[in-house]
């Protein structure tokens, strides 16, 4: 019996290698007949996700790029900034900026069908609010209460006025309430279960201008047009947009070189999107999403509580070689929060790579005997988890060492750095790191970068609580006239330059490649957003013939 | 009788090893320094969300309740919920865990074939230069880490000489098959499909050569020497004097001896397949539960490391009794002497 | 054909009568002498397969070039630190020899300074994870049918029913990543196999004669277990020791692959492939030449243990 069965395994299984072995020689004919191409205009796009797609917890780029377009919020931003409104028809703001009371479109259906109502807002803000995850933060100090005096009013009451609430606003998405409540299941939020979170890790209930139709965790997402939207779609805007997990070198290029791919992810290398650029019908492009490298100093600690010294760091890099050879596409700033926020979008006086300056600025300092002898190194932090930020350690140490100044390079993982930066003693001398505004107002990096609150926290290891300062960010946020407010702005940057409150080394560029007959909109008018995912709105995307 | 007592005794210890096992993970998986609700749930997440996280996940009890509750979840199905995927553990494994089982069945399958294949042609042509090259490459792939193999195979097939699909499961634009097995294989067969069954095979190939090929080399050597070891066994002149076939010889009575060593240690290899499959999955783009493992490590989700550790021990022991009862059935000494 | 077949008849019959004259004739005057030839015959079973002594020379020459790193390889300022990025992803040319990775730092110096990382690793996880193993394996094989021996070895069945990479992989991701934790990570993977080697030989030379006899004699236990069973598990764990060298630098190049081990700047053979993989295919030497050093390293440590294994055998070796 057994024996038998032995011999028949092993019969089988020769038969199975002899037709693999005779298949491979005609594998080409074979793979690219059967292949069924989706039909109509389409977009397919690689990314590398992380986060699931509830509106409540997405957070990092790829679940933004699609919750964009699978959900609406009352307002939301154009590629400038400007807000526009989203299910809102219209909005007034109380004169004491305390209270916003939105409009709703009449005519705005969910994809299931059903109309949406001030009420989802309200349940939306709520569920968001107690998921605590994703970008509940933003709301959780600023919003007294949401309420729904009826079906098509919902009144937002503020804890103080706050001029940059509709930008923050765009991240209140609006989730259809009957739908979530049919699936809830159970969970950590007594009486909402689950509050829908495992039905909404894999299915939509938005109303947004696509509607999600297949989504494979650590796979991919279909989003299909939906028919219902109450906005417009732009002339050629795909029927269905495809978002493909994975990143790696080889599927990006030979999908796109078999025309199965219109846009690739940004995490391909330099070389990567140089191969990518040769291909037929195939084109590169780069724009700033806001997201900033900085070099945070420790102000409260020596050398760097010496002005002097700080400004001798800022002429120590070399902004030109960071740009084209350490982050190939990479942009410069021209100011301390980037080019592309709403309100910082001015040109300021900054510091070149100037190693005679740096020189005199050490000479200049309390600590130029320590610091030019080699004697008081320099600490320059890291975080493991983003490999690129060594380049410019590396880059500081090697200029730095001409002058015969010691810098000493610290790789820190993500957590330790996390709390190394919770008190005065243990916050590195520098540390590299990358920062994006909450919100796409030059007022978010301000205060995230410079205010009080965030001291002692990885955003600031500046630990500058200055109340003057502070007093400066405050009035700002609160000015409601934007003239007015981006003139204060420009003051405090002006401020944080001079006094060189870390150091703004370059805008990292996000660098794609994409095919030529789609109008991509952030690259075309060369103006991208920067509140992430809404560079991403398929409705305005375009397919053209090909 | 005494097959049936062996046969007892090992289930009961496999019952105590897991046991033990669920505990060595449950410590692995809570000794992580830093808070698990920040890690979870992300630095932005409000402090409201992370006490709530940390009420239900039992935080706040002492460890060995916390290990009650979590066993007791454990048998019932209840792996926690991931905190990358936001669903429940048991959900994403049962979603990843048929890619992996059908890219080890595969690569189990080449496994062996080429190794018998290999290791009596070696013995068949010993010393000539056959029995030469499976020397060296049993050498090489014995040195060769997975990662090795698998970096070098995609950028043989996937840059240099694109003849077979190596990354991920099914070509662009082929809809994979309603899932009844899980094995895109099978379901593509089972639904008639053969364009889709014929493309899931050769994504297949690669992964599961790849999978296979340290174990395979190792193999090779074994079943030629001991099949160079039986060649000069009296009974097979006896069998040549009765004039019996070459190849029957060759096939029933010179093979099957031989094979008994090479299975125990095939066993072993086929086993650890699962565990091997790590970085193979991940290079090779494929969406299985060793993939789904790795980043789940990478990206400290605990729930998830520990079900997938779980279930990597569970299949694994499993397996080692099935090889073991093989290799009973294989050898007429085991299987009337009972347990060794 | 018949002259050469004398000829060998005659010179075998010389060497046999050799063979049988040597106790009497060939006095071994000396300790020295006895261990001089000891060794020869050591080395005469280790060099019957050419490939031991092809990879004992490998393993001199990866520990010769680790430890002399700093003098030998031509940039030794690029294994740490150091950019470049005039030169960087340069093809193999005279100056760099196996071409320069994306921060412009000579490959050949980074695989030569990641030998240092591979055998530190190597010895440290065998010099914590043998000796433990072989005391619980001792102990285990002493006690053997006690309380003792069912809960050594069945924790040791516990790490050794998931593989060992995986363990490995899962303690490591959820320590701090650096080499320390790495080693720690498969040291914990590591003793069971030692354990369960010497428990092996433990119980079945537990009822020996000469063991029995010492019991009789009244030695202590101490004494009877490294005394009269240890020095019988040596040659086994000796050669095991030597295989498992290949065996930990595989475990920690895969570790370092995945971003587990050493950290960068330091250079690490798994990390330098990783790294290498995102610039597949056009910068080819970043990945080819630190995967050919890994299969170079582990081939070199494994021909060199089976020379071990055959040297320590006491019968003929058992293949070739």
């Amino acid at each position: 019996m057994k024996r038998r069965l032995l011999t028949r395994i092993f019969a089988v299984g020769m038969a199975v290698m002899m037709l693999a072995l005779a298949g491979c020689g005609g594998t080409d004919t074979s793979t690219s007949t059967t292949s069924t191409e989706t039909t109509g205009k389409v977009i397919r796009m690689t990314t590398a996700f992380a986060d699931p797609i509830d509106p409540a917890c997405a957070m990092d780029s790829a679940s933004c790029q699609v919750v964009v377009n699978l959900y609406d919020s009352l307002v939301y931003p154009d590629l400038d900034g400007t807000i526009l409104n989203g299910v809102a028809a219209d909005y007034s703001v109380s004169d004491d900026g305390m209270v916003y009371t939105f409009t709703l479109k009449d005519n705005v259906k969910f994809h299931d069908g059903s109309v949406m109502t001030a009420q989802d807002v309200v349940f939306s803000y709520e569920r968001m609010v107690t998921i605590g995850q994703g970008y509940a933060y933003l709301f959780q100090n600023h919003v007294a209460d949401v309420q729904a005096p009826d079906d098509q009013t919902v009144v937002i009451t503020l804890t103080e006025p706050f001029a940059p609430f509709l930008s923050m606003l765009c991240r209140l998405y609006i989730v259809n309430e009957e739908q979530v409540m049919a699936n809830l299941g159970s969970g950590n939020y007594g009486d909402m279960g689950d509050y829908g979170m495992t039905y909404l890790a894999q299915n939509d209930a938005g109303s947004g201008a696509y509607s999600c139709t297949s989504y494979t965790v650590n796979d991919r997402v279909v989003m299909t047009r939906f028919a219902d939207y109450h906005g417009t779609f732009a002339d050629n805007a795909p029927d269905a947009v495809e978002i493909i997990n994975g990143t790696e070198a080889a599927t990006v290029r030979t999908m796109m070189a078999n025309g199965q791919l219109e846009i690739s992810d940004q995490w391909q290398t330099h070389e990567a999107y140089e191969a990518l650029g040769q291909l037929d019908g195939v084109k590169l492009g780069t724009y700033g999403a806001g997201q900033i490298l900085y070099l945070m100093v420790n102000t409260k600690a020596a050398p760097l509580d010496d002005v002097h010294v700080r400004k001798a760091l800022a002429y120590m890099i070399d902004y030109d070689q960071v740009c084209t050879s350490l982050f190939p596409g990479y942009l410069p700033v021209n100011n301390y929060v980037g080019d592309n926020l709403t309100g910082g979008d001015v040109s300021m006086e900054k510091y070149s790579y100037n190693m005679e300056k740096a020189k005199e600025e050490l000479e200049a300092s309390q600590y130029a005997d320590q610091l030019l002898s080699g004697e008081m190194p320099i600490t320059v932090a890291w975080v493991s988890e983003v490999p690129d930020e060594e380049k410019l350690a590396l880059l500081l140490q090697a200029s730095a060492a001409q002058l015969g100044v010691k810098v000493e390079i610290s790789k820190v993982a993500w957590a330790t750095q996390v709390q190394n930066t919770a008190s005065v003693d243990s916050t590195p001398a520098t540390s590299v790191c990358f920062m994006s505004p909450d919100y796409g107002e030059a007022g978010a990096m301000l205060y995230q970068r410079l205010h009080s609150d965030t001291a002692g926290t990885w955003q600031q290891t500046e630990w500058l609580q200055n109340t003057q300062l502070d007093g400066k960010i405050d009035t700002a946020l609160k000015t409601m006239d934007d003239t007015a407010r981006f003139a204060l702005y420009d003051e405090i940057q002006s401020e944080a330059l001079t006094e060189v409150y870390g150091i703004a080394v370059a805008e990292q560029g996000e660098q794609r490649a994409y095919a030529d007959y789609i109008y991509f909109p952030a690259m075309e008018k060369g103006i991208a957003s920067t509140t992430l995912g809404y560079n991403f709105l398929f409705k305005d995307f375009q397919v053209l013939d090909h | 009788m005494n097959f049936k007592r062996y046969l007892l005794r090992r289930l009961l210890l496999a019952l105590v090893v897991l046991f033990g096992l669920s505990i060595v993970i449950f410590s692995i998986s809570r000794i992580m320094p830093g808070d698990v609700a920040t890690m979870a749930l992300g630095s932005t997440a409000t402090e409201e969300a992370k006490e709530t996280y940390r009420i239900a996940n039992h935080l706040y009890d002492s460890k060995p309740q916390q290990y009650l509750y979590w066993i007791t979840g454990v048998f019932q199905g209840d792996f926690g919920t991931s905190t990358s995927t936001n669903r429940p553990v048991i959900t994403d494994i049962s979603e990843f865990l048929p890619a992996t089982l059908e890219l080890v069945v595969m690569a189990a399958v080449i496994l062996v074939l080429l190794s018998i294949l290999l290791g009596v042609l070696a013995a068949k042509y010993r010393d000539t230069v056959v029995d030469g090259i499976v020397r060296v490459l049993s050498y090489i792939g014995v040195a060769m880490p997975s990662f090795v193999i698998a970096t070098l195979l995609v950028l043989l097939f996937g840059h240099v000489w694109q003849v077979i699909p190596v990354l991920g499961r099914l070509s662009y634009g082929l809809v994979p098959p309603e899932t009844i097995t899980g094995f895109y294989t099978i379901d593509a067969l089972l639904a008639g499909n053969f364009a889709v069954f014929w493309d899931a095979f050769l994504h297949l190939l690669v992964p599961a050569f790849a999978l296979a090929l340290g174990g395979l080399c190792q193999e090779a050597r074994i079943v030629r020497n001991s099949m160079t070891e039986n060649a000069g066994k009296d009974y097979l002149s006896a069998l040549r004097g009765y004039g019996v076939p070459e190849g029957k010889i060759l096939r029933k009575y010179q093979l099957k001896p031989s094979l008994i060593p090479a299975v125990s240690c095939m066993g072993m290899d086929i086993a650890s397949l699962m565990g091997n499959a790590f970085l193979i999955e991940t290079i090779f783009n494929w969406p299985g539960i060793s993939r789904y493992g790795l980043t789940s490590m990478l990206s400290k989700d605990l729930n998830a490391i520990a079900a997938v550790l779980l279930i990597f021990g569970a299949i694994f022991v499993f397996v080692n009794i099935v090889v073991d009862l093989i290799v009973a059935c294989l050898d007429p000494r085991i299987r009337l002497g009972g347990a060794k | 054909m018949a002259v050469s077949a004398r000829k060998r008849e005659k010179e075998l019959r010389r060497a046999l009568a050799f063979e049988a004259k040597r106790p009497e004739t060939r006095t071994i005057s000396s300790m020295q002498e006895m261990r001089k030839e000891n060794l020869k015959k050591a080395w005469y079973r280790f060099s019957r397969n050419k490939m031991s002594v092809v990879g004992l020379v490998v393993v001199i020459l990866v520990i010769l070039a680790a430890i002399l790193a700093p003098y030998i390889t031509p940039y030794p300022e690029h294994a740490g630190a150091f950019t470049d990025f005039a030169n960087s992803t340069k093809a193999p040319c005279a100056e760099y020899l196996f071409g320069t990775d994306n921060m412009g730092r000579d490959i050949l110096t980074r695989i030569i300074f990641s030998f240092q990382g591979a055998l530190k690793m190597a010895v440290l996880v065998l010099i914590i994870a043998v000796p433990v193993g072989t005391c619980l394996g001792l102990l285990a094989g002493y006690m053997n049918g006690t309380w003792v021996d069912t809960v050594i070895m069945r924790v040791a069945d516990i790490f050794l029913s998931v593989p060992a990479l995986l363990l490995a992989l899962a303690v490591a991701s959820i320590l701090e990543p650096n080499l320390t934790n790495s080693m720690l990570a498969i040291t914990i993977m590591w003793w069971p196999w030692y354990t369960r080697l010497v428990y092996g030989v433990a119980t079945s030379c537990k009822n020996e004669y000469y063991v029995v006899s010492a019991q009789l004699t009244g030695a202590s236990k101490s004494h009877i277990i490294f005394k009269e069973i240890l020095p019988n598990c040596l040659s086994p764990i000796l050669t095991k020791m030597s295989l498992d060298v290949g065996w930990v630098i595989l475990m920690g190049a895969t570790l370092s692959y995945v971003g587990l081990g050493e950290q960068p700047p330091i250079p690490s053979l798994g990390q330098m492939v990783s790294d290498g993989a995102r610039y597949m295919p056009d910068k080819w030497w970043m990945t080819i030449f630190p995967c050919l050093a890994i299969i170079v390293i582990i081939m070199g440590f494994n021909f060199m243990g089976d020379g071990i294994g055959d040297m320590l055998s006491k019968g003929d070796s058992k293949y070739e």
